[in-house]
């Protein structure tokens, strides 16, 4: 039993009269331990279908139309979709943990660390201030935060971005979560502060075997520490397979796009691939291969109506038929 | 943002709350300091002077109309012989009383209602709002008018009606606070470890609210008082005999030209009070802000 099973996700905003349709029929399945990347632009879909899960979004105007996904605890599978407020809210924090983008705001400025790190214990785990300030020092020397006793009881707006992030990461990982959902969390960070952060909540989900949602642009990190990757377009998903995989033989066009905008240095001095337009607009879902509605993009009329299914093509490799021709690096550069 | 405290600067104390937090960093700001102290210099001064004074509010003495300020009178006397000090003392225990309480109500109602529909947002937020402003459109002495009549005559009927008023604006300002706050991602970390909203609007929401609820707090007082001195007035506050500040500086304000003193002396009362409280919200706006600790 994975110790995550989500089968057909679909999220939707009802605004003013119109419906925007976030996240279209997902499936996918996390086992235990298992780290999974979901990579794809700025409004594919990535963060609504994380939040989705943990149900914090508005509702409404968010609606979660349809799917089930299961999660193993202690007491037996549980359907994150159909849980109580009372439910979900034991589930938040205790079986799914969840560290955001922007550590700046985060934390709440008006509290000490002490306060916001036991708050989860004590609730959780009903313990004593006193053991769960223990507690909270220990995580925060696990993150990498010296002289812990003491800073644990200073504010927020004295710690840097980066410390601020390990913080959070101790506040997640200290109620013992099964599964993080990391959206973007180094995207505010510059770049040798994110190796560091993510070398450590590597490590720390390692040895507790937690399973990791990664969320990220950066398909470098997706390669480096991703078991799997699920790569996202216009809240659908195009292809998933194994990291490795998938980052030297990417089958679906969108896929093989997101590689090509990666800057390395055998391609030094030379001007990036991005396809030029955004990615379609979600108030009318794509009946067909969403990707043909990309300006540049050409390809034939087979799936201009009917939307292309999933297809397998290796072990767990699961690509969505496209037949999609990507603009030639020419017509790009000179858009 | 300094990514190493510096050793040598102190850390607090362990587990020192929030609010022992902010007496310190009160206690290092001289005006607000001072302020506090002479705030309750006056309270004092209204509250345990009357029964020192040996005149009562009332004691009229016909042969001492109008009387300079002297030793027997430091204050003077008015139009009935009246000892203007005693009649200042209890005046101001009037004022005082009315803007602590009104106050008081004000916050109590308006942070909540303000803050729970900030948090709901959506439809019921915009219901409660609404709700708000319907109030706000209704005249506000016909308002009065109405709970004194259905309540009959009190002096703290009166304390609660204002603050019944006052409440839509701190309403309105903690409900725009909270919908911007509650975006923040902090409210989600929250959220994320389980918390239940009511503990999110009160541990996190509200302290981070609250330097805009003490400054608004600090302008209501003076408010509240000169609404009580309108009414009083209208015949619908205080009554005569009864003195309050604001019917004293009225009726000195009468008399300018013969006994200036009626005038000043009340009036000197009144505003240092409000410059007092407004220092004293300032510096208070700062205590309660973490970020403003530097030295």
């Amino acid at each position: 039993m994975p110790l995550l099973d989500v089968q057909g996700l679909t999220t939707r905003f009802a605004m003013r009269g119109e419906t925007v349709h976030a996240v279209e029929d997902v499936s996918f399945v996390l086992e235990e331990g298992e780290v999974l990347g979901v990579v794809g632009e700025s409004g594919s879909g990535k963060s609504v279908m994380a939040s989705s899960l943990l149900r914090l979004l508005p509702m409404p105007p968010a609606q979660i139309a349809a799917g089930q996904a299961l999660l193993q605890t202690e007491s037996g599978p549980l359907d994150l979709l159909q849980l109580s407020e009372r439910e979900i809210r034991r589930v938040r924090g205790r079986e799914i943990g969840m560290i955001f983008q922007d550590p700046m705001t985060s934390l709440n400025p008006y509290l000490r660390l002490s306060t916001q790190l036991t708050e989860g214990l004590r609730r959780h785990y009903g313990l004593s201030k006193r053991a769960a300030i223990e507690q909270a020092i220990e995580a925060l020397e696990r993150v990498g935060i010296s002289d812990a006793a003491k800073r644990i009881h200073s504010h927020p707006h004295e710690f840097s971005g980066g410390m601020r992030q390990r913080v959070m990461i101790a506040m997640m990982l200290l109620l013992q979560p099964r599964l993080l959902i990391a959206d973007e969390p180094t995207t505010a960070l510059d770049v040798t502060v994110q190796r560091q952060i993510l070398d450590q909540l590597g490590a720390l989900c390692r040895d507790a075997r937690t399973a990791v949602l990664l969320i990220t642009h950066d398909l470098g990190v997706v390669a480096q520490r991703c078991h799997r990757v699920m790569v996202m377009y216009a809240g659908q998903v195009m292809e998933i397979g194994p990291s490795q995989v998938i980052c030297e033989a990417p089958r679906h066009p969108y896929t093989q796009a997101l590689l090509r905008a990666r800057p390395s240095a055998s391609l030094r001095g030379q001007p990036l691939y991005a396809l030029p337009g955004n990615p379609p607009d979600l108030r009318e879902p794509p009946v067909g291969d969403p990707l043909l509605l990309r300006p540049g993009v050409t390809g034939g009329d087979r799936w201009r109506t009917e939307r292309p299914p999933l297809e397998q093509v290796g072990a767990g490799h699961w690509v969505r038929a496209s037949e999609a021709v990507l603009p030639a690096w020419e017509e790009v550069r000179d858009a | 943002m300094p990514e190493q405290v510096p050793p040598t600067e102190k850390l607090p104390p362990p587990g020192r709350s929030y609010w022992g937090d902010a007496w310190s960093r009160l206690a290092r700001n001289r005006l607000a300091l001072i302020s506090l102290w002479v705030l309750v210099g006056i309270t004092l001064f209204c509250v345990v002077g009357p029964w020192l004074r040996g005149y009562g509010f009332n004691d009229q003495d016909y042969a001492r109309v109008f009387a300079d300020p002297s030793g027997a009178f430091p204050f003077g006397t008015d139009d009935l012989g009246r000892d203007q000090m005693v009649r200042i003392m209890v005046g101001g225990r009037v004022s005082l009383g009315i803007g602590l309480t009104a106050t008081a109500v004000t916050l109590i109602i308006g942070v909540l209602y303000g803050a729970v529909a900030g948090y709901a947002g959506g439809r019921l937020g915009a219901l409660m709002m609404r709700l708000v402003d319907v109030l706000y459109a209704m005249p506000f002495t016909i308002f009065v008018i109405m709970l004194l009549t259905f309540f009959g005559r009190n002096m703290w009927l009166l304390f609660v009606a204002i603050g019944a008023v006052e409440w839509l604006t701190m309403a309105r300002m903690v409900y725009g606070q909270v919908r911007s706050l509650k975006e923040r991602d902090f409210v989600l970390a929250a959220r994320m470890l389980g918390q239940p909203w009511y503990r999110i609007v009160w541990r996190h929401l509200l302290p981070n609210v609250l330097g805009v609820i003490v400054v608004y707090a600090t302008l209501t007082v003076p408010s509240v008082i000169l609404l009580e001195s309108f009414l009083s007035f209208l015949g619908l506050g205080v009554q005569a005999p009864r003195p309050s500040w604001g019917s004293l500086i009225k009726f000195g304000a009468d008399q300018m030209t013969t006994s200036p003193h009626l005038l000043i002396i009340p009036a000197l009362f009144f505003s240092v009070t409000l410059f007092c409280l407004n220092f004293l919200g300032d510096g208070l706006r700062d205590a309660l802000d973490p970020q403003s600790r530097r030295d």
